[in-house]
């Protein structure tokens, strides 16, 4: 009785919440564990969702002072992180503005991160930590740059 | 009644009231969500309208000193609430440098407040580069929560000559619109103006 009656508050307090203080302009899969051998290279898929209605700038925006979206993964000694080829955006224009093109991310996106071991890298599996940076806007309003952490699980053989 | 079918009516009971309360805060939220967008046109924070504008004192972008909202006191001010990277923001410039042309003359102001890290010069670069004839001044996080924790840029506020918020919009709205709404913060607040775009 106590835990059901636990369970239902929790319920209660989570449907209560405001959605406006949760708000989050895109989601980020979980990055599946990849495995490379010592002196090769892979690549780890990074996947986001664009919240329907949104857009967040690609990685290469048209016009000046746009926030690119862009991944940075802290420096590891054992892994390096190669080039990035980010998506090309999709054009898109403001309906107040439809003359001036905007290069975005909507819907669901996804890229590679290559990442390459030394030669000299020991066995076993690192942990790569960073963020997806980004900064979203709809047709009438845009929002705060934001930071969504990522982490990427690499073993090496 | 034995004590277990007394223990299962008190669950049903339980389950029944959390779900009636869950149907009607969904309802609740759906109509508060309807009068926000059709309304109030405020995405989200709280409805200012009709109180005290709260006084502020930021640096200008240009480095020329500080302003102070309370200095304003006896004009009609427009805050704009922007940011270099804000596109929609953009759009709206060139109406306000019109707009600031069309009434000045009858004590009207523009505040543009900029929300963002970007230092101050380059904030200036572009504002100049947009042609803004207004003061630009360099916002504070704390201006959020100060303004009613608004969703989003542009938001912008319409305060009368006696300080009082008349109207705020967030989002991008039509150059008309603002017009308007310019013309009320003139006129002076009243609740059945307030109203009549609330």
């Amino acid at each position: 009785m106590k835990t059901l009656f636990a369970t239902l508050l929790l319920a209660v307090v989570a449907f209560a919440q405001d959605p406006l203080a949760k708000k989050a302009w895109i989601s980020v899969s979980p990055i599946a564990p990849v495995t490379v051998a010592r002196g090769k290279a892979t690549n780890a898929e990074l996947k986001f969702k664009v919240s329907n209605g949104y857009h967040v700038n690609s990685n290469k925006p048209t016009a000046e002072f746009l926030i690119p979206t862009e991944v940075v993964l802290q420096p590891s000694k054992e892994l390096t992180i190669g080039k990035i080829a980010y998506p090309a955006g999709k054009d898109f224009a403001l309906s107040f503005d439809p003359k001036q093109k905007l290069s975005v991310y909507s819907g669901d996106v996804a890229f590679n991160i290559p990442i390459v071991a030394a030669k000299t890298t020991k066995p076993g599996t690192y942990m790569l930590k960073g963020e997806l940076k980004y900064q979203a806007c709809n047709d009438v309003s845009c929002f705060p740059p934001r930071e969504a952490p990522i982490q990427i699980s690499v073993t090496v053989k | 009644l034995n004590p277990e079918t007394r223990r299962n009516a008190a669950i049903i009971a339980l389950v029944g009231v959390t779900v009636s309360f869950m149907l009607y805060f969904a309802a609740y939220k759906s109509r508060q969500a309807k009068n926000a967008a059709i309304v109030q046109n405020l995405i989200g924070g709280k409805d200012v309208s009709g109180q005290q504008a709260p006084d502020f004192e930021l640096k200008k972008v240009d480095g020329s000193g500080t302003v102070k909202l309370s200095d304003y006191r006896g004009r009609a001010v427009m805050i704009n609430f922007w940011a270099t990277w804000c596109g929609p923001c953009k759009i709206e410039m060139p109406w306000f440098i019109d707009l600031k042309k069309k009434y000045a003359d009858q004590g009207f102001e523009i505040l543009g407040v900029a929300m963002e890290n970007t230092d101050p010069p380059e904030i200036k670069a572009f504002a100049d580069k947009m042609g803004v004839n207004y003061v630009v001044l360099k916002g504070k996080e704390e201006m959020y929560a100060k303004y009613g924790d608004f969703e989003g840029l542009p938001t912008t506020f319409f305060i009368d000559k006696n300080g009082v918020i008349t109207a705020e919009y967030q989002g991008l709205h039509s150059k008309s619109d603002f017009e308007d709404r310019i013309r009320e913060s003139l006129a002076g607040y009243s609740a059945s103006n307030h109203s009549e775009h609330k």
